[in-house]
């Protein structure tokens, strides 16, 4: 299912991952000299104290010439390789929306449930994450499956392959994670929210056999090449467009709640309505895990330059996740605060930094 | 199937960092074309290695089918190296909330 790169797209695809390789080489090591030796003694000369938070520094920051090439080339190379991705699967589009139609008419093993009904919340809405055209809602014709195909090929580009040949790395290290926490768990359904193309539901998929996966998103371009993907790699996920801060799904209905990377695309508001409906959903004893950016830093240059994505790359909530007490809405929801957990998810792949593990488990069940 | 244009601008205020935002629109476009020629260098490998005959390389004309993907071609990479200006022009005509008053409204008592 997944979009073909020709021989010239190829040489571009190399070129735009060149180009970042080099952004993360001599450019942006140059940043905390340049904030050390000139930036923050400015800083201080001007107020009275070095920069005390990250947006103190972003401002200390702000006239360095070497902070502003960086970040015009980032901007630029990010814009750059989405516009490579999204015209690459734009010329493929017309066969891709064949294949869908083909595999989703043919016999599958999981499903696929739209509601054209359901609005996109102001978070997706007022600007498009990640700086994609039409980010996740493009929908140019029936059957559109162009915003997943992009998202599918965007995610395997920008991971420059450490994340495993199919982008799994936050499942599998998410599905590791809870067996080694949660040994007595009995999990025999598992909800996965805002799963976009479904990347990392297909490892819970391999991690518990015997488990029925569902997984929602509200982009319904996302969810038909996300349904067509899994049944051509052989995996049974039931895809529904829901919005996970109010799935149509029963009460206690799952052992497992997870997402990955998908609260930082949220709002803080939006983010407590979520962590209730896990709480809702989850039966007795059953567990939530959200597996995310590790988006915190204890610095204030790292946290400065950590949050970079969130005004400069379309992500407005990024830095406010990044400074919130991730307990109380768990604790708000009904989870014991003894089971709420805010740790290091190790990454199976290896990737640097590791992510970042948000959950708990519901009282009661006998576990 | 007819499929409309894909649009050029991402929703939300595009940050400018340079001193002169003119300058960063040259940066973007220096971009694309960097891509491009690091593609012609991949191409004219592939054509050397596999066609050695320089002879029928020089004399070779385009037919009509060749012309017409030249011409695609050719728009293509126009296209890429110009998006900059596409998608200030879509700014323009629909200008996005700032992006200050976003992360307000999404980070709650949290931003």
């Amino acid at each position: 299912m997944s979009p073909r790169l020709g021989a010239d797209d190829k040489s571009l695809v190399d070129f735009a991952l060149a180009l970042k390789s080099r952004l993360r080489g001599p450019i942006s090591a140059a940043l905390p000299k340049v904030y050390a030796s000139s930036a923050a003694p400015g800083y201080e000369r001007a107020h009275g104290a070095p920069p005390a938070d990250w947006r103190q520094v972003s401002e200390a920051m702000r006239g360095e010439p070497a902070y502003r090439w960086w970040s015009a080339l980032t901007r630029a190379q990010q814009e750059y390789y989405v516009d490579l991705t999204a015209t690459v699967v734009d010329a493929q589009l017309p066969e891709l929306i064949e294949k869908y139609r083909t595999i989703a008419g043919g016999p599958v093993s999981g499903s696929i449930a739209l509601d054209s009904s359901l609005a996109i919340p102001d978070y997706q809405a007022a600007v498009d994450i990640h700086c994609v055209p039409g980010s996740y809602f493009l929908e140019r014709c029936e059957d559109d499956v162009w915003a997943g195909a992009r998202s599918d090929l965007g995610s395997y580009i920008f991971a420059m392959g450490r994340y495993g040949g199919l982008s799994e790395d936050k499942g599998i290290s998410g599905a590791r994670f809870v067996k080694d926490r949660y040994p007595d768990l009995k999990v025999r359904h598992i909800l996965d929210m805002g799963c976009t193309v479904g990347l990392s539901t297909l490892p819970w998929v391999d991690a518990f056999p015997e488990a029925r996966v569902d997984a929602i998103d509200i982009s319904a371009a996302s969810l038909r090449y996300g349904h067509a993907r899994a049944e051509s790699l052989g995996r049974a996920v039931h895809f529904r467009q829901a919005n996970a801060e109010a799935t149509p799904f029963p009460d206690e209905s799952f052992d497992l709640v997870v997402s990955h990377i998908l609260l930082h695309e949220t709002s803080h508001d939006a983010l407590w309505r979520i962590v209730g409906e896990c709480h809702r959903l989850l039966r007795p004893g059953g567990v939530m895990l959200h597996v995310e950016v590790p988006v915190r830093r204890s610095d204030a240059f790292d946290q400065f330059l950590t949050n970079w994505d969130g005004p400069n790359n379309n992500e407005p909530f990024w830095p406010s996740l990044a400074s919130m007490d991730l307990v109380a809405p768990a604790v708000a929801a009904g989870f014991p605060a003894d089971s709420v957990f805010d740790t290091v998810v190790p990454s199976a792949a290896g990737k640097p930094g590791d992510w970042l593990g948000y959950g708990a488990r519901k009282a009661g069940g006998g576990q | 199937m007819t499929i409309p244009p894909l649009p050029r601008a991402a929703r939300g205020e595009r940050p400018f960092f340079l001193a002169d935002a003119d300058v960063e629109r040259l940066l973007n476009m220096v971009v694309a074309l960097t891509g491009e020629i690091c593609r012609l260098e991949d191409r004219l490998d592939r054509l050397e290695r596999v066609s050695a005959d320089a002879a029928a390389l020089e004399g070779w004309t385009p037919d009509a089918p060749a012309t017409a993907e030249r011409t695609h071609r050719r728009t293509a990479v126009i296209d890429r190296v110009f998006r900059i200006l596409d998608a200030d022009a879509e700014r323009a005509l629909n200008p996005p909330e700032p992006m200050a008053d976003v992360m307000r409204r999404l980070g709650g008592d949290a931003s």
